[in-house]
Protein backbone atom coordinates (compact mmCIF):
# COMPACT_ATOMS: atom_id res chain seq x y z
CA UNK A 1 0.00 0.00 0.00
CA UNK A 2 2.79 2.21 0.83
CA UNK A 3 4.26 1.67 -2.40
CA UNK A 4 0.67 2.61 -4.09
CA UNK A 5 0.79 6.02 -2.17
CA UNK A 6 4.73 7.11 -3.22
CA UNK A 7 3.67 6.45 -6.87
CA UNK A 8 1.10 8.34 -6.56
CA UNK A 9 2.78 11.12 -4.84
CA UNK A 10 5.86 11.19 -7.61
CA UNK A 11 2.82 11.46 -9.84
CA UNK A 12 1.08 14.30 -8.03
CA UNK A 13 4.61 16.22 -7.49
CA UNK A 14 5.10 16.21 -11.40
CA UNK A 15 1.49 17.04 -12.50
CA UNK A 16 1.82 19.88 -9.68
CA UNK A 17 4.83 21.26 -10.70
CA UNK A 18 4.82 20.32 -14.92
CA UNK A 19 7.73 18.86 -17.06
CA UNK A 20 8.35 19.06 -20.98
CA UNK A 21 9.69 17.37 -23.20
CA UNK A 22 11.22 18.70 -26.64
CA UNK A 23 9.51 16.67 -29.48
CA UNK A 24 9.15 16.72 -33.26
CA UNK A 25 5.54 17.18 -35.07
CA UNK A 26 4.52 17.66 -38.19
CA UNK A 27 4.30 20.69 -39.32
CA UNK A 28 0.34 20.63 -40.37
CA UNK A 29 -0.18 19.27 -37.01
CA UNK A 30 -2.01 21.50 -34.23
CA UNK A 31 0.41 21.60 -31.22
CA UNK A 32 -0.91 22.39 -27.67
CA UNK A 33 -0.29 26.23 -27.74
CA UNK A 34 -2.71 27.26 -29.81
CA UNK A 35 -4.14 30.77 -30.49
CA UNK A 36 -7.04 31.94 -32.54
CA UNK A 37 -4.69 33.30 -35.67
CA UNK A 38 -3.07 31.07 -38.41
CA UNK A 39 -0.92 28.46 -37.16
CA UNK A 40 1.85 26.71 -38.91
CA UNK A 41 -0.92 23.95 -40.35
CA UNK A 42 -2.86 26.81 -42.14
CA UNK A 43 -0.02 28.17 -44.03
CA UNK A 44 0.49 24.79 -45.32
CA UNK A 45 -2.81 24.00 -46.45
CA UNK A 46 -3.09 27.89 -47.84
CA UNK A 47 0.09 26.76 -49.94
CA UNK A 48 -1.69 23.42 -51.21
CA UNK A 49 -4.44 25.73 -52.53
CA UNK A 50 -2.28 27.19 -55.39
CA UNK A 51 -1.77 23.83 -56.76
CA UNK A 52 -5.86 24.48 -58.29
CA UNK A 53 -3.74 26.92 -60.16
CA UNK A 54 -2.24 24.90 -62.69
CA UNK A 55 -5.98 23.79 -63.79
CA UNK A 56 -6.82 27.43 -65.10
CA UNK A 57 -7.17 26.60 -68.65
CA UNK A 58 -6.00 30.47 -69.16
CA UNK A 59 -2.42 29.24 -67.81
CA UNK A 60 -2.07 26.10 -69.01
CA UNK A 61 -4.81 25.40 -71.87
CA UNK A 62 -3.81 23.80 -74.90
CA UNK A 63 -4.47 27.68 -76.44
CA UNK A 64 -1.85 29.20 -74.27
CA UNK A 65 1.19 30.15 -76.20
CA UNK A 66 4.63 30.85 -74.92
CA UNK A 67 4.84 30.78 -70.81
CA UNK A 68 2.66 33.34 -69.12
CA UNK A 69 4.26 34.71 -66.13
CA UNK A 70 2.35 35.11 -62.89
CA UNK A 71 3.40 38.07 -60.56
CA UNK A 72 2.85 37.19 -56.73
CA UNK A 73 1.73 39.70 -54.57
CA UNK A 74 1.91 40.24 -51.00
CA UNK A 75 -1.82 38.78 -49.32
CA UNK A 76 -3.41 41.83 -47.72
CA UNK A 77 -4.09 41.45 -44.00
CA UNK A 78 -7.41 42.64 -43.19
CA UNK A 79 -7.73 40.65 -39.98
CA UNK A 80 -6.83 41.49 -36.56
CA UNK A 81 -3.51 39.23 -36.10
CA UNK A 82 -0.78 40.51 -37.55
CA UNK A 83 1.02 37.56 -39.64
CA UNK A 84 4.29 37.43 -41.94
CA UNK A 85 3.10 37.75 -45.34
CA UNK A 86 6.25 37.59 -46.88
CA UNK A 87 6.67 33.62 -45.79
CA UNK A 88 2.90 32.88 -47.12
CA UNK A 89 4.06 34.44 -50.33
CA UNK A 90 7.24 32.08 -50.09
CA UNK A 91 5.02 28.90 -49.72
CA UNK A 92 2.91 29.68 -52.44
CA UNK A 93 5.57 29.96 -55.04
CA UNK A 94 7.50 27.12 -53.75
CA UNK A 95 4.38 25.09 -54.08
CA UNK A 96 3.55 27.04 -57.52
CA UNK A 97 7.20 26.66 -58.76
CA UNK A 98 7.30 22.70 -58.37
CA UNK A 99 3.54 22.08 -59.41
CA UNK A 100 4.23 23.89 -62.53
CA UNK A 101 7.69 22.41 -64.42
CA UNK A 102 8.40 25.40 -66.25
CA UNK A 103 5.11 25.74 -68.02
CA UNK A 104 4.33 29.03 -65.92
CA UNK A 105 6.63 32.00 -64.69
CA UNK A 106 6.14 33.19 -60.84
CA UNK A 107 7.91 36.61 -59.84
CA UNK A 108 6.90 38.30 -56.56
CA UNK A 109 5.63 41.65 -56.08
CA UNK A 110 5.91 44.00 -53.44
CA UNK A 111 3.85 46.73 -52.67
CA UNK A 112 5.33 49.10 -54.07
CA UNK A 113 5.32 47.55 -57.44
CA UNK A 114 1.50 48.13 -57.85
CA UNK A 115 2.12 51.64 -59.26
CA UNK A 116 4.43 49.78 -61.85
CA UNK A 117 1.82 47.05 -62.50
CA UNK A 118 -0.77 49.74 -63.10
CA UNK A 119 0.94 51.51 -65.69
CA UNK A 120 1.92 48.18 -67.50
CA UNK A 121 -1.50 47.35 -67.29
CA UNK A 122 -2.21 50.50 -69.15
CA UNK A 123 0.99 49.80 -71.52
CA UNK A 124 -0.12 46.58 -72.61
CA UNK A 125 -3.78 48.11 -73.42
CA UNK A 126 -2.31 50.28 -75.56
CA UNK A 127 0.05 47.11 -77.35
CA UNK A 128 3.19 48.14 -75.65
CA UNK A 129 3.61 45.88 -74.07
CA UNK A 130 3.36 41.97 -74.26
CA UNK A 131 5.25 40.04 -71.33
CA UNK A 132 4.16 36.31 -73.04
CA UNK A 133 6.55 37.14 -75.73
CA UNK A 134 8.68 39.97 -74.13
CA UNK A 135 9.33 39.02 -70.34
CA UNK A 136 10.72 41.81 -68.17
CA UNK A 137 11.82 42.47 -65.18
CA UNK A 138 8.48 43.59 -63.96
CA UNK A 139 6.51 42.22 -66.73
CA UNK A 140 3.55 39.73 -65.82
CA UNK A 141 0.34 38.57 -67.73
CA UNK A 142 -1.28 37.75 -64.16
CA UNK A 143 -1.60 38.96 -60.92
CA UNK A 144 -2.06 36.72 -57.96
CA UNK A 145 -3.44 38.48 -55.23
CA UNK A 146 -4.79 37.63 -51.57
CA UNK A 147 -6.79 39.31 -49.09
CA UNK A 148 -7.21 38.01 -45.62
CA UNK A 149 -10.09 38.95 -44.12
CA UNK A 150 -11.64 38.00 -39.94
CA UNK A 151 -14.65 38.32 -37.67
CA UNK A 152 -13.58 37.85 -34.36
CA UNK A 153 -15.59 37.87 -30.88
CA UNK A 154 -14.39 37.65 -27.57
CA UNK A 155 -16.98 37.41 -24.59
CA UNK A 156 -17.06 35.68 -20.88
CA UNK A 157 -13.12 34.90 -21.34
CA UNK A 158 -13.79 33.09 -24.79
CA UNK A 159 -12.47 34.23 -28.20
CA UNK A 160 -13.70 33.29 -31.85
CA UNK A 161 -11.93 34.03 -34.52
CA UNK A 162 -13.07 33.24 -38.34
CA UNK A 163 -10.23 34.38 -41.29
CA UNK A 164 -11.12 33.83 -44.81
CA UNK A 165 -8.40 34.60 -47.09
CA UNK A 166 -9.28 34.93 -50.84
CA UNK A 167 -7.15 34.05 -53.62
CA UNK A 168 -7.74 36.01 -57.26
CA UNK A 169 -5.70 35.58 -60.13
CA UNK A 170 -6.34 38.78 -62.30
CA UNK A 171 -5.53 39.31 -66.13
CA UNK A 172 -3.24 42.12 -66.30
CA UNK A 173 -4.34 43.11 -69.46
CA UNK A 174 -7.81 43.36 -69.10
CA UNK A 175 -8.14 43.41 -65.29
CA UNK A 176 -11.04 39.95 -65.84
CA UNK A 177 -10.85 37.64 -62.98
CA UNK A 178 -9.75 34.06 -64.52
CA UNK A 179 -9.90 32.01 -60.67
CA UNK A 180 -10.94 32.76 -57.54
CA UNK A 181 -10.33 30.66 -54.16
CA UNK A 182 -10.11 30.72 -50.98
CA UNK A 183 -9.01 29.12 -47.70
CA UNK A 184 -11.18 30.01 -44.18
CA UNK A 185 -10.61 28.74 -41.23
CA UNK A 186 -12.48 29.27 -37.74
CA UNK A 187 -11.17 28.76 -34.26
CA UNK A 188 -12.59 29.26 -30.62
CA UNK A 189 -10.70 29.03 -27.54
CA UNK A 190 -10.89 30.01 -23.93
CA UNK A 191 -8.70 33.23 -23.64
CA UNK A 192 -5.48 32.90 -21.60
CA UNK A 193 -5.73 34.19 -18.61
CA UNK A 194 -7.14 37.46 -17.50
CA UNK A 195 -6.43 38.24 -13.49
CA UNK A 196 -9.48 40.40 -13.47
CA UNK B 1 -8.77 10.43 5.87
CA UNK B 2 -5.60 8.58 7.37
CA UNK B 3 -2.56 9.89 8.09
CA UNK B 4 -0.71 9.02 4.70
CA UNK B 5 -3.13 10.31 2.58
CA UNK B 6 -2.76 13.34 4.22
CA UNK B 7 1.18 13.24 3.93
CA UNK B 8 0.50 12.44 0.30
CA UNK B 9 -1.61 15.82 -0.11
CA UNK B 10 1.47 17.96 1.75
CA UNK B 11 4.30 16.69 0.01
CA UNK B 12 1.93 17.55 -3.38
CA UNK B 13 1.27 20.91 -2.13
CA UNK B 14 4.82 21.59 -0.86
CA UNK B 15 6.50 20.27 -4.38
CA UNK B 16 4.96 24.07 -5.59
CA UNK B 17 7.73 26.37 -5.35
CA UNK B 18 7.33 29.91 -4.21
CA UNK B 19 9.39 33.02 -4.86
CA UNK B 20 8.86 36.63 -5.03
CA UNK B 21 6.63 37.95 -7.99
CA UNK B 22 9.00 38.89 -10.85
CA UNK B 23 9.75 42.86 -11.26
CA UNK B 24 11.15 44.35 -13.82
CA UNK B 25 14.72 46.40 -12.98
CA UNK B 26 13.57 50.09 -13.69
CA UNK B 27 15.69 51.94 -11.32
CA UNK B 28 17.58 53.09 -14.53
CA UNK B 29 14.80 53.58 -16.25
CA UNK B 30 13.43 56.51 -13.86
CA UNK B 31 16.45 58.03 -13.76
CA UNK B 32 16.10 58.65 -17.59
CA UNK B 33 18.09 55.74 -18.95
CA UNK B 34 16.26 53.09 -20.36
CA UNK B 35 19.43 51.93 -22.40
CA UNK B 36 20.34 50.88 -18.93
CA UNK B 37 17.41 48.67 -17.78
CA UNK B 38 17.86 47.01 -21.22
CA UNK B 39 20.77 45.99 -20.26
CA UNK B 40 20.01 44.63 -17.13
CA UNK B 41 17.13 42.65 -18.81
CA UNK B 42 19.14 41.04 -20.88
CA UNK B 43 21.28 40.07 -18.21
CA UNK B 44 18.59 38.60 -16.38
CA UNK B 45 17.57 36.86 -19.51
CA UNK B 46 20.44 35.68 -20.21
CA UNK B 47 20.92 33.97 -16.18
CA UNK B 48 17.67 32.70 -17.20
CA UNK B 49 13.82 34.03 -17.10
CA UNK B 50 11.05 31.61 -15.29
CA UNK B 51 8.92 30.76 -18.45
CA UNK B 52 5.94 31.53 -16.04
CA UNK B 53 7.35 35.13 -16.13
CA UNK B 54 8.72 34.98 -19.54
CA UNK B 55 5.99 37.06 -21.63
CA UNK B 56 6.74 39.76 -18.84
CA UNK B 57 10.14 40.38 -19.20
CA UNK B 58 9.89 40.34 -22.71
CA UNK B 59 7.03 43.16 -22.22
CA UNK B 60 9.23 45.56 -19.97
CA UNK B 61 12.03 44.79 -22.53
CA UNK B 62 10.23 46.00 -25.11
CA UNK B 63 9.38 49.12 -23.69
CA UNK B 64 13.02 49.77 -22.62
CA UNK B 65 14.26 48.91 -25.94
CA UNK B 66 11.83 51.37 -27.40
CA UNK B 67 12.46 53.95 -25.30
CA UNK B 68 16.68 53.48 -26.01
CA UNK B 69 15.80 53.69 -29.71
CA UNK B 70 16.50 50.08 -30.12
CA UNK B 71 13.63 49.34 -32.40
CA UNK B 72 14.57 46.10 -34.17
CA UNK B 73 14.80 44.20 -30.58
CA UNK B 74 11.79 46.07 -29.33
CA UNK B 75 10.36 44.38 -32.13
CA UNK B 76 11.48 41.04 -31.67
CA UNK B 77 10.66 40.87 -27.86
CA UNK B 78 7.34 42.70 -27.79
CA UNK B 79 6.86 39.69 -31.16
CA UNK B 80 7.89 36.98 -28.51
CA UNK B 81 5.30 38.37 -26.16
CA UNK B 82 2.51 38.51 -28.10
CA UNK B 83 2.56 34.82 -28.82
CA UNK B 84 2.29 33.87 -25.10
CA UNK B 85 -0.08 35.94 -24.61
CA UNK B 86 -1.97 34.83 -27.46
CA UNK B 87 -1.70 31.46 -26.39
CA UNK B 88 -5.16 30.13 -25.03
CA UNK B 89 -5.84 28.20 -21.50
CA UNK B 90 -3.32 27.56 -19.49
CA UNK B 91 -1.85 23.92 -19.22
CA UNK B 92 -3.20 21.68 -16.42
CA UNK B 93 -0.50 21.99 -14.50
CA UNK B 94 -0.28 25.33 -14.30
CA UNK B 95 -3.95 25.45 -13.35
CA UNK B 96 -2.94 22.68 -10.29
CA UNK B 97 -0.39 24.13 -8.88
CA UNK B 98 -2.28 27.69 -8.62
CA UNK B 99 -5.19 26.09 -7.14
CA UNK B 100 -2.95 25.67 -4.10
CA UNK B 101 -0.06 27.65 -4.67
CA UNK B 102 0.45 31.23 -5.57
CA UNK B 103 -1.43 33.03 -8.09
CA UNK B 104 1.89 33.97 -10.01
CA UNK B 105 3.02 30.76 -11.05
CA UNK B 106 0.70 30.86 -13.90
CA UNK B 107 2.32 31.65 -17.40
CA UNK B 108 1.77 35.92 -16.95
CA UNK B 109 -0.51 36.67 -20.24
CA UNK B 110 -1.02 39.86 -18.33
CA UNK B 111 -4.47 42.21 -17.44
CA UNK B 112 -6.28 43.37 -20.60
CA UNK B 113 -4.50 46.61 -20.70
CA UNK B 114 -1.38 45.43 -20.60
CA UNK B 115 -1.97 43.15 -23.85
CA UNK B 116 -4.05 46.40 -25.46
CA UNK B 117 0.21 47.99 -24.72
CA UNK B 118 1.84 45.01 -26.24
CA UNK B 119 -0.74 45.26 -29.29
CA UNK B 120 -0.06 49.33 -29.74
CA UNK B 121 3.81 49.08 -29.66
CA UNK B 122 3.91 46.22 -32.00
CA UNK B 123 1.21 48.19 -33.88
CA UNK B 124 3.96 51.43 -33.70
CA UNK B 125 6.83 49.23 -34.79
CA UNK B 126 5.12 47.76 -37.41
CA UNK B 127 3.83 50.91 -38.98
CA UNK B 128 7.00 52.48 -38.73
CA UNK B 129 8.45 49.61 -40.82
CA UNK B 130 5.98 50.83 -43.59
CA UNK B 131 3.67 47.28 -42.61
CA UNK B 132 0.69 49.22 -42.27
CA UNK B 133 -1.55 46.07 -43.16
CA UNK B 134 0.21 44.43 -39.64
CA UNK B 135 -0.07 47.48 -37.81
CA UNK B 136 -3.94 48.08 -38.35
CA UNK B 137 -4.30 44.14 -37.16
CA UNK B 138 -2.47 45.05 -34.11
CA UNK B 139 -4.39 47.70 -33.32
CA UNK B 140 -7.30 45.77 -33.77
CA UNK B 141 -5.87 43.05 -31.53
CA UNK B 142 -5.50 45.59 -28.89
CA UNK B 143 -9.25 46.71 -29.17
CA UNK B 144 -10.15 42.75 -28.78
CA UNK B 145 -7.89 42.50 -25.71
CA UNK B 146 -9.76 45.59 -24.43
CA UNK B 147 -12.61 43.65 -24.52
CA UNK B 148 -11.33 40.76 -22.40
CA UNK B 149 -12.36 39.73 -18.88
CA UNK B 150 -13.80 36.72 -17.33
CA UNK B 151 -16.96 38.49 -16.28
CA UNK B 152 -17.64 39.03 -20.09
CA UNK B 153 -18.37 41.90 -20.93
CA UNK B 154 -17.22 43.71 -23.99
CA UNK B 155 -15.97 47.01 -23.35
CA UNK B 156 -13.76 49.19 -26.01
CA UNK B 157 -12.78 52.19 -24.70
CA UNK B 158 -9.30 52.61 -25.56
CA UNK B 159 -9.37 55.60 -27.53
CA UNK B 160 -5.86 55.42 -28.62
CA UNK B 161 -6.25 51.90 -30.60
CA UNK B 162 -9.05 53.64 -31.98
CA UNK B 163 -7.63 56.53 -33.04
CA UNK B 164 -4.39 54.60 -34.76
CA UNK B 165 -6.79 52.01 -36.42
CA UNK B 166 -8.44 54.78 -37.93
CA UNK B 167 -5.47 56.77 -39.39
CA UNK B 168 -4.00 53.39 -40.59
CA UNK B 169 -6.83 52.59 -42.08
CA UNK B 170 -7.42 55.73 -43.46
CA UNK B 171 -4.18 55.29 -45.31
CA UNK B 172 -4.57 51.96 -46.98
CA UNK B 173 -7.70 53.24 -48.46
CA UNK B 174 -10.32 51.58 -46.02
CA UNK B 175 -12.17 54.75 -45.45
CA UNK B 176 -15.50 53.04 -43.91
CA UNK B 177 -13.01 51.68 -41.29
CA UNK B 178 -11.04 54.85 -40.94
CA UNK B 179 -14.70 56.68 -40.50
CA UNK B 180 -16.05 54.53 -37.47
CA UNK B 181 -12.89 54.15 -35.88
CA UNK B 182 -12.26 58.10 -35.85
CA UNK B 183 -15.85 58.11 -34.30
CA UNK B 184 -14.91 55.50 -31.74
CA UNK B 185 -12.26 57.15 -30.57
CA UNK B 186 -14.10 60.45 -30.43
CA UNK B 187 -16.93 58.80 -28.19
CA UNK B 188 -14.23 57.55 -25.68
CA UNK B 189 -11.72 60.63 -25.58
CA UNK B 190 -14.48 63.44 -26.21
CA UNK B 191 -12.08 66.16 -24.67
CA UNK B 192 -9.99 65.87 -27.64
CA UNK B 193 -10.53 67.67 -30.08
CA UNK B 194 -7.89 66.23 -32.29
CA UNK B 195 -9.87 62.71 -32.03
CA UNK B 196 -12.92 64.76 -33.18
CA UNK B 197 -11.73 66.53 -36.12
CA UNK B 198 -8.78 64.73 -37.38
CA UNK B 199 -8.42 65.98 -40.67
CA UNK B 200 -6.16 63.18 -41.98
CA UNK B 201 -5.47 64.12 -45.58
CA UNK B 202 -4.47 67.31 -44.17
CA UNK B 203 -1.66 65.99 -41.56
CA UNK B 204 1.34 63.74 -42.47
CA UNK B 205 2.86 63.21 -39.47
CA UNK B 206 1.53 60.99 -36.46
CA UNK B 207 3.14 61.39 -33.12
CA UNK B 208 2.47 58.97 -30.44
CA UNK B 209 3.09 60.41 -26.74
CA UNK B 210 3.52 58.49 -23.41
CA UNK B 211 3.56 60.07 -20.65
CA UNK B 212 3.56 59.47 -17.06
CA UNK B 213 4.22 56.25 -14.83
CA UNK B 214 1.73 53.56 -15.42
CA UNK B 215 0.03 51.59 -12.34
CA UNK B 216 1.56 49.79 -9.80
CA UNK B 217 -0.25 46.35 -8.62
CA UNK B 218 0.29 45.81 -5.28
CA UNK B 219 -1.85 42.76 -3.22
CA UNK B 220 -4.02 43.79 -0.17
CA UNK B 221 -6.93 43.08 2.00
CA UNK B 222 -7.72 39.43 3.62
CA UNK B 223 -4.43 37.10 3.07
CA UNK B 224 -3.19 39.73 0.35
CA UNK B 225 -5.61 38.35 -2.08
CA UNK B 226 -7.36 41.07 -3.68
CA UNK B 227 -5.33 42.50 -6.42
CA UNK B 228 -5.02 46.35 -6.87
CA UNK B 229 -3.84 49.41 -8.84
CA UNK B 230 -2.55 52.73 -7.66
CA UNK B 231 -1.61 55.26 -9.52
CA UNK B 232 1.40 57.40 -9.74
CA UNK B 233 1.14 61.54 -9.37
CA UNK B 234 2.73 63.12 -12.17
CA UNK B 235 3.68 66.44 -13.29
CA UNK B 236 3.43 65.88 -17.15
CA UNK B 237 -0.15 65.85 -18.94
CA UNK B 238 1.39 66.34 -22.25
CA UNK B 239 3.74 67.25 -25.31
CA UNK B 240 3.54 70.91 -27.50
CA UNK B 241 5.74 70.55 -30.85
CA UNK B 242 7.37 73.68 -32.60
CA UNK B 243 8.96 73.18 -36.05
CA UNK B 244 11.71 75.05 -36.73
CA UNK B 245 10.45 77.34 -33.66
CA UNK B 246 6.73 77.49 -34.71
CA UNK B 247 4.48 75.74 -32.36
CA UNK B 248 2.88 73.17 -34.95
CA UNK B 249 0.06 71.40 -32.16
CA UNK B 250 -0.13 69.73 -28.68
CA UNK B 251 -0.98 66.31 -27.49
CA UNK B 252 -4.48 66.51 -25.82
CA UNK B 253 -6.27 63.59 -23.97
CA UNK B 254 -5.62 60.27 -24.55
CA UNK B 255 -5.70 56.81 -22.96
CA UNK B 256 -4.93 56.61 -18.91
CA UNK B 257 -3.42 53.68 -18.26
CA UNK B 258 -4.85 53.51 -14.36
CA UNK B 259 -8.44 53.68 -15.80
CA UNK B 260 -8.17 51.23 -17.97
CA UNK B 261 -6.19 48.75 -15.19
CA UNK B 262 -9.22 49.74 -13.10
CA UNK B 263 -12.59 49.78 -14.89
CA UNK B 264 -13.80 47.40 -17.89
CA UNK B 265 -15.88 49.99 -19.99
CA UNK B 266 -17.71 52.15 -17.57
CA UNK B 267 -17.39 49.94 -14.57
CA UNK B 268 -14.89 50.66 -11.45
CA UNK B 269 -13.53 47.81 -10.49
CA UNK B 270 -12.33 47.71 -6.42
CA UNK B 271 -9.85 44.91 -6.46
CA UNK B 272 -9.99 41.32 -6.98
CA UNK B 273 -11.70 38.74 -5.15
CA UNK B 274 -9.97 34.99 -4.98
CA UNK B 275 -12.15 32.32 -3.67
CA UNK B 276 -8.79 31.31 -2.67
CA UNK B 277 -9.01 33.33 0.16
CA UNK B 278 -12.14 32.73 1.76
CA UNK B 279 -11.34 28.47 1.68
CA UNK B 280 -8.85 29.02 3.21
CA UNK B 281 -10.21 30.93 6.53
CA UNK B 282 -12.59 28.01 5.93
CA UNK B 283 -10.59 25.38 6.08
CA UNK B 284 -9.16 26.99 8.72
CA UNK B 285 -12.07 27.70 11.27
CA UNK B 286 -13.36 23.95 9.70
CA UNK B 287 -10.16 22.16 10.57
CA UNK B 288 -10.41 23.17 13.98
CA UNK B 289 -14.40 22.76 14.51
CA UNK B 290 -13.62 19.38 13.41
CA UNK B 291 -9.87 18.60 14.79
CA UNK B 292 -11.00 19.69 18.57
CA UNK B 293 -14.68 17.71 18.23
CA UNK B 294 -12.57 14.32 17.13
CA UNK B 295 -10.46 14.74 20.27
CA UNK B 296 -13.05 15.47 22.33
CA UNK B 297 -15.03 12.27 21.31
CA UNK B 298 -11.62 10.44 21.25
CA UNK B 299 -12.54 9.99 16.77
CA UNK B 300 -8.64 10.18 16.67
CA UNK B 301 -9.79 9.54 12.42
CA UNK B 302 -11.76 12.95 13.48
CA UNK B 303 -9.09 14.93 15.01
CA UNK B 304 -6.94 14.08 11.73
CA UNK B 305 -9.07 15.12 9.27
CA UNK B 306 -8.98 18.73 11.44
CA UNK B 307 -5.76 18.77 11.66
CA UNK B 308 -5.44 18.25 7.61
CA UNK B 309 -7.68 20.42 6.91
CA UNK B 310 -5.58 23.37 9.03
CA UNK B 311 -2.52 22.19 7.82
CA UNK B 312 -4.16 22.44 3.63
CA UNK B 313 -5.05 26.06 4.92
CA UNK B 314 -1.46 26.74 6.01
CA UNK B 315 -0.43 25.46 2.81
CA UNK B 316 -2.57 27.13 0.30
CA UNK B 317 -1.39 30.88 -0.98
CA UNK B 318 -4.21 32.64 -1.59
CA UNK B 319 -1.95 36.33 -2.23
CA UNK B 320 -3.41 37.53 -5.67
CA UNK B 321 -0.35 37.86 -8.36
CA UNK B 322 1.00 41.15 -8.20
CA UNK B 323 3.06 41.00 -11.35
CA UNK B 324 2.56 43.64 -13.97
CA UNK B 325 4.18 45.64 -16.70
CA UNK B 326 5.71 48.16 -14.65
CA UNK B 327 7.37 50.37 -17.63
CA UNK B 328 4.39 51.05 -18.79
CA UNK B 329 3.34 54.76 -19.36
CA UNK B 330 0.88 56.50 -17.15
CA UNK B 331 -0.86 58.01 -20.68
CA UNK B 332 -0.90 56.72 -24.01
CA UNK B 333 -2.01 59.82 -26.44
CA UNK B 334 -1.89 60.34 -30.10
CA UNK B 335 -1.72 63.84 -32.32
CA UNK B 336 -1.58 64.71 -36.02
CA UNK B 337 1.16 66.92 -37.16
CA UNK B 338 1.51 69.13 -40.61
CA UNK B 339 5.19 69.00 -41.51
CA UNK B 340 6.36 69.86 -44.86
CA UNK B 341 8.77 67.01 -46.40
CA UNK B 342 12.13 67.74 -46.22
CA UNK B 343 14.65 68.56 -43.08
CA UNK B 344 13.87 70.61 -40.10
CA UNK B 345 13.75 70.93 -36.47
CA UNK B 346 11.12 69.20 -34.35
CA UNK B 347 11.53 70.87 -30.96
CA UNK B 348 9.22 68.45 -28.00
CA UNK B 349 8.45 70.10 -24.83
CA UNK B 350 6.44 68.59 -22.04
CA UNK B 351 3.72 70.30 -20.47
CA UNK B 352 2.28 70.43 -16.95
CA UNK B 353 -1.45 70.38 -16.09
CA UNK B 354 -2.14 74.38 -17.02
CA UNK B 355 -0.42 73.71 -20.57
CA UNK B 356 2.51 75.07 -19.69
CA UNK B 357 6.19 74.21 -20.62
CA UNK B 358 7.93 72.71 -17.79
CA UNK B 359 11.11 74.62 -17.72
CA UNK B 360 14.02 72.18 -18.74
CA UNK B 361 12.03 69.52 -20.04
CA UNK B 362 12.39 70.03 -24.13
CA UNK B 363 14.86 68.27 -26.49
CA UNK B 364 15.59 69.33 -30.22
CA UNK B 365 15.50 66.37 -32.86
CA UNK B 366 16.85 66.50 -36.50
CA UNK B 367 13.85 65.18 -38.75
CA UNK B 368 13.90 64.56 -42.06
CA UNK B 369 10.18 64.13 -43.12
CA UNK B 370 9.38 61.55 -46.13
CA UNK B 371 7.28 62.95 -49.32
CA UNK B 372 4.56 60.35 -48.04
CA UNK B 373 1.50 60.32 -45.66
CA UNK B 374 2.10 57.94 -43.28
CA UNK B 375 5.23 58.44 -41.00
CA UNK B 376 4.86 57.96 -37.22
CA UNK B 377 7.05 59.41 -34.35
CA UNK B 378 7.22 58.13 -30.74
CA UNK B 379 7.58 60.20 -27.59
CA UNK B 380 8.20 59.84 -23.85
CA UNK B 381 8.56 61.76 -21.43
CA UNK B 382 11.14 59.79 -18.98
CA UNK B 383 13.34 60.44 -15.60
CA UNK B 384 15.24 63.21 -15.11
CA UNK B 385 13.07 65.59 -17.77
CA UNK B 386 14.56 63.25 -20.36
CA UNK B 387 12.48 62.68 -23.47
CA UNK B 388 12.70 59.56 -25.28
CA UNK B 389 11.73 59.07 -29.09
CA UNK B 390 11.75 57.27 -32.50
CA UNK B 391 11.97 59.70 -34.93
CA UNK B 392 13.94 58.42 -37.65
CA UNK B 393 12.72 55.93 -40.46
CA UNK B 394 13.82 52.56 -38.35
CA UNK B 395 16.67 54.35 -37.25
CA UNK B 396 18.73 53.89 -33.92
CA UNK B 397 17.61 57.05 -31.82
CA UNK B 398 19.90 58.47 -28.83
CA UNK B 399 18.06 58.92 -25.65
CA UNK B 400 18.94 62.32 -24.01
Amino acid sequence: MIRIYWAALLALSLAACGSSKTRRVAIEDDDKITGTGLESGDIESIAALAEDLMGVPQLTGPHVSGVPTVAIHPVRNNTNQDFDAENLVRRIRQQLVNKANGKITFVTRDQMDEALIERERTEKRAGERTSSKQVTKTGADFYLTGTASSLSKVGRGYESNAIWIDFRLIDAENGELVWEKEYKTKKVGKAGVVTR
Amino acid sequence: MKPSVLLLLLVAVGACRSRPPYRAPDEPFRRGDPAGTLRRLQAEGQEGIAPEDEALWRCEAGAAALCAGDEEAAFRVLHAASAILGTLESSSAENARAIFGEEATKTWKGDPHERCMNALYKGILYWRRGDLDNAAACFKRGLLADGWSEAGEHQQDFAVLSFLLAWASDRRGLEEQARFSFEEAARNQPDNRAFKNPRPRERNVLAVVEIGRGPTKVAEGLNGSIARYYAHDTQERGMEFLLDGRPIGRSGRGTDLYLQAITRGKRVLDGVRKGKAIFKEGAKIGGIIVAYEGARRRDWGMAAVGVGAILFSALTNAEADTRHWVLLPGEVQAVPLSIPPGPHTLTVRVLDGSGRAIPGWERDFSVDVADSQDTLYYFRSGGRRTIHALVGRQESNATQ
